[in-house]
């Protein structure tokens, strides 16, 4: 137990990381006012409702943060273990029926009456944790596929199956893609890299051939104008809505398509909505804004005391901001739909959670470098 | 902290702002080049528009009482996919509308649509009672039924409407733009479940209810001269029968009927033929009732005088051609008659010599005076000119035959018009039947004018004339049973051989009967002409139209409380 006097709070904030987080979470938090509130009126008769929420999110991913930010970072090595058998057995309640919460075909979640937990959330730290560690043991077995490379491999595809069989693409394609990213900047050879992209390959053709609902996403983001009310009805409504926002937006309050054309407006396709009423600038700002975090995180890895650090400072720099490139290049159509939510700004409780704290963890790094 | 790969990190970073600078590049292209093709996507989808009916306008009569109105109703139509079982449904349906029950079914089993009319304008009691069964797969459009609360009272002059309200026939036709006023349109946003945007924008076009048409008509005396004409009509064993009363001071037409009737209402199951108003779509040769005109004119003319005496052969020879009375002359009676008893007596030759003493170009003239092969112009649709030749191509005999109405076709309207333009002292009214029209809420009045077109004969001419017609009811007339005693009634009977259809001759023993006549003959408030398409019992203008003209003049003077002569309080 620590005493109360041994609590030592140190407020070094790293501001070039933060303020962008702060702007995102303050026009995310404007966005879902806007988009939520006719939803929660004709669904829950109460306009507040997903606001409300949200902002009890927000507090508990404040919370977060500071954990984050006060936990020293080699703090994740020793839970690791238990943090990580912890998060497989969470996915695999996902998939017993009775424990797992299914929506629309996926067993992502798990109910815990106030709130609905996302298990990979978890999972993908710890994912990220695990990497951090064993490319900075591994520094000189790396050069080895058998004793380097494979082992890495076999233990990041045990939460990937089971993420599969929920199915959550989205988010498989996304600890994949980080996962890549970190072995990609570590002293890796490039004909191992190859294999794990082979291994990817297969992975997607695999996936798809169990699920073929996302064999039609990817045909209806080929051609979405061929089928606009039926299969490319997200799509369809998701260009309109950025397209007809224009250079300066229709105004704060304005969307149209946030009137039930557009699904899931204060969620996934928050992003559109944004770009409905506030335009190619307010767009822009927003993709900016990702750019300075991951800059920022970058420089913040660069900056760290162990290669440890490094690569976990990457680790997390890349899940944020690659999952708000993947969302916004699904609902600008750059590619197929897959529900992944906007970073800081989606109405969506255990990713902005976990999202704040990894901020706070980057902050961690960021001050122990000083 | 030494980078493990500098190149590496540097490429993994370039790579990220690269992949966020093509979603820079991609939100460009989407909303500032394809702006225009996305807001004009989004606006259509969004707009929606509702389509505002406007009401039909009523036709009124004299008194403002409607003659056509329209009435709440629904149109229902069925959509099969959603009906569970066909025959079942035809069951529930049929009883409230016009198919049978084995219609219905047959007519839903048939269609492969997802929509089908089951009935259009259905009463709204009826569309209610079917409303509440709630049988799923029938729907209901609330839209406006077109009544007509007289039946076949009216139906020749005011026409009816098809379907969609549409003015077919009559003044329905003739006043349809604006008895149907203009739709208007709400544009609003909406969402997909149809609902308004609560922030979105809304632009309403109001539509125009129609205007309403009053017409001279009078309910009574058309409801008199429908009954009388159809008694006649149908004792006679007639082809049809046409009346038209008419206020010689103003041109009002106050009645016009014609029977074979029809009830505008059902319309649809009734020949064409007998839904043409024959007033004024048919002619025929007028007749003896013709002779008032020649007779006028002459006396307008100086030609003769009422008193002057003529030498009238039994038969007179006009070239190739032989003029003879219709009835056989009395053996008592002399060959000595004066112009008067010529028009009383309703004879053709007299009436013939008198024509030709004035001439075939003036007497043309005053035939065109007279408004003859000329429209009146009277607001109903498909007024006949009539068959005046002009002067030219006159053959020798024309004259003579002319002079008592044959070789010329005229209809109901053109004569009732010439003859009222004597009971009106020689001043010509240009007939009308729409007194005026006026907007939805009776805010503004557009009306008709009483014309007043040109004087035709002298006021002394006209009264010879009516005076000579007093006789033709008095005891010596043609039609002395046709009097009112007590009242200053003025007529000619007509008993004209039928032409035939093709122009040549005339049809063996088929005849017009006629007869018009005006009262009080000095100051003539009210003019009847009565015409009996080829009667069978009787074939007189006395006997068949006589009476009908009689009838009808009786109700007014009842209805009017017309005094008698000579009476007063």
């Amino acid at each position: 137990m620590l005493s109360r006097s041994k609590i030592r709070f140190n407020w070094d904030l790293d501001w070039g990381l933060v303020l962008p987080v702060i702007i995102l979470l303050v026009l995310g938090f404007i966005m879902i006012i806007s988009t939520s509130a006719v939803v929660g009126q004709a669904n829950y008769n109460d306009a507040f409702f997903f606001i409300k929420k949200h902002a009890i999110y927000l507090f508990l991913g404040f919370i977060a943060f500071l954990m984050g930010f006060h936990f020293p970072h080699s703090f994740y090595k020793q839970i690791f273990p238990y943090g990580f058998a912890c998060s497989l057995i969470l996915l695999l309640l996902t998939l017993v029926p009775g424990f797992g919460v299914t929506i629309g075909g996926a067993s992502r979640w798990l109910d815990l009456v106030f709130f609905k937990l996302q298990p990979v959330e978890v999972a993908k730290f710890f994912v990220v944790v695990f990497l951090s560690m064993s490319l900075e043991n591994k520094t000189r077995s790396l050069k080895h596929f058998l004793t380097g490379c494979l082992p890495l491999l076999l233990v990041v595809c045990l939460p990937l199956t089971l993420l599969m069989l929920q199915p959550d693409l989205g988010n498989t394609g996304l600890i994949f893609l980080v996962t890549f990213a970190l072995l990609f900047i570590s002293p890796i050879p490039f004909r191992h890299l190859a294999s794990l992209v082979s291994l990817g390959v297969i992975a997607v053709a695999v996936n798809i051939m169990i699920h073929p609902y996302q064999m039609n996403r990817i045909k209806a983001f080929m051609s979405p104008w061929e089928d606009p009310l039926g299969l490319n009805y997200h799509m369809v409504q998701s260009l309109i809505s950025i397209g007809s926002g224009g250079l300066w937006g229709l105004g704060l309050g304005e969307s149209k398509l946030k009137f039930f054309y557009l699904p899931l407006q204060y969620s996934d396709f928050i992003f559109s909505i944004l770009c409905e009423e506030g335009g190619f600038i307010l767009g822009s700002v927003v993709v900016v804004l990702f750019g300075f975090l991951c800059v920022r995180g970058f420089s913040i890895a660069v900056g760290s005391t162990s290669r440890y650090a490094y690569y976990l400072a990457i680790g997390l720099t890349l899940m944020v901001v690659l999952q708000a490139v993947i969302n916004m290049s699904v609902v600008s159509g750059l590619m197929p739909v897959t529900g992944i939510p906007l970073t800081f700004m989606s109405f969506g409780g255990t990713s902005l959670i976990t999202s704040m704290f990894y901020v706070g963890v980057l902050s961690n790094i960021s001050k122990e470098s000083k | 902290m030494k980078r493990p790969e500098p190149y590496r990190h540097a490429i993994l970073q370039l790579i990220f702002l690269l992949v966020l600078g093509i979603i820079i590049v991609r939100l460009g292209y989407l909303q500032i080049y394809k702006h225009d093709f996305f807001i004009e996507k989004s606006r259509s989808q969004l707009k929606r528009i509702i389509k505002l009916y406007p009401n039909r306008g009523n036709i009124l009569d004299r008194d403002r009482q409607p003659l056509a109105m329209t009435q709440l109703s629904y149109s229902l139509f069925a959509v099969p996919p959603d009906i569970e079982n066909k025959w079942e449904f035809s069951k529930e349906v049929a009883p409230y509308i016009s198919l049978s029950r084995k219609e219905l079914s047959d007519k839903l089993y048939k269609t492969q649509g997802s929509f089908i009319w089951v009935e259009r304008q259905v009463d709204e009691l009826k569309a209610l009672e079917l409303k509440e069964k709630n049988i799923k797969g029938l729907g209901f459009i609330p839209t406006e039924k077109r009544v007509y609360p007289h039946g076949v009272l009216f139906s020749h002059v005011l026409g009816f409407v098809g379907v969609d309200n549409q003015g077919l026939g009559g003044l329905e036709y003739k006043y349809d733009s604006l008895l149907k006023g203009s739709s208007g349109k709400i544009i609003l946003e909406r969402d997909p479940r149809g609902f308004q945007l609560i922030s979105g924008t809304r632009k309403t076009i109001p539509q125009h209810d129609g205007g309403h048409v009053v017409t001279t008509l009078d309910e009574f005396i058309q409801f008199s001269a429908q009954k009388h004409l159809k008694e006649s009509v149908e004792y006679n064993e007639a082809a049809k029968g046409q009346v038209v009363v008419i206020n010689p001071k103003t041109g009002d037409v106050l009645a016009m009927a014609s029977y074979p009737e029809f009830d505008p209402n059902h319309w649809a199951s009734v020949s064409s033929l007998y839904r043409k108003n024959t007033n004024v779509v048919d002619v025929f040769e007028p007749g003896s009732i013709f002779k008032v005109i020649t007779i006028a004119s002459a006396l307008e003319e100086q030609v003769v005088t009422p008193g002057e005496i003529l030498t009238v052969p039994e038969v007179l020879a006009v070239y190739d051609r032989h003029i003879s009375e219709a009835h056989e002359r009395p053996e008592d009676e002399s060959d000595q008659q004066s112009v008067s008893d010529i028009l009383q007596k309703s004879l053709n030759v007299g009436t013939a010599m008198i024509a030709m003493k004035m001439g075939e170009e003036k007497f043309y003239s005053y035939m065109k005076y007279f408004g003859f092969g000329s429209r009146t112009d009277i607001q109903v649709p498909g007024e006949s000119r009539g068959m005046l030749r002009r002067v030219e191509d006159w053959s020798k005999v024309d004259i003579a035959m002319m002079a008592f109405g044959q070789g010329i076709a005229v209809t109901s309207i053109q004569m009732a018009a010439a003859i009222a333009a004597v009971a009106n002292k020689g001043i010509y009214m240009k007939p009308r039947i729409v007194d005026y029209t006026t907007d939805f809420n009776f805010n503004t009045r557009r009306a008709t004018p009483i014309t007043r077109k040109k004087r035709v004969i002298r006021e002394e001419t006209a009264e010879q004339v009516i005076n000579i017609m007093r006789g033709v009811v008095s005891p010596t007339g043609t039609a002395p049973y046709v009097d009112i005693p007590g009242y200053d009634i003025a007529g000619k009977t007509g008993t004209a051989q039928k032409a035939r259809d093709d122009g040549r001759g005339y049809e063996d023993g088929k005849y017009v009967a006629s007869f018009v006549g005006f009262f009080p003959a000095k100051d003539a408030e009210i003019l009847i002409l009565v015409t009996v398409d080829s009667p069978k019992k009787s074939i007189w203008g006395s006997t068949v139209a006589g009476p009908v003209f009689r009838g009808i003049a009786k109700d007014i003077i009842d209805y009017r409380n017309m005094m008698p002569e000579g009476l007063s309080f």
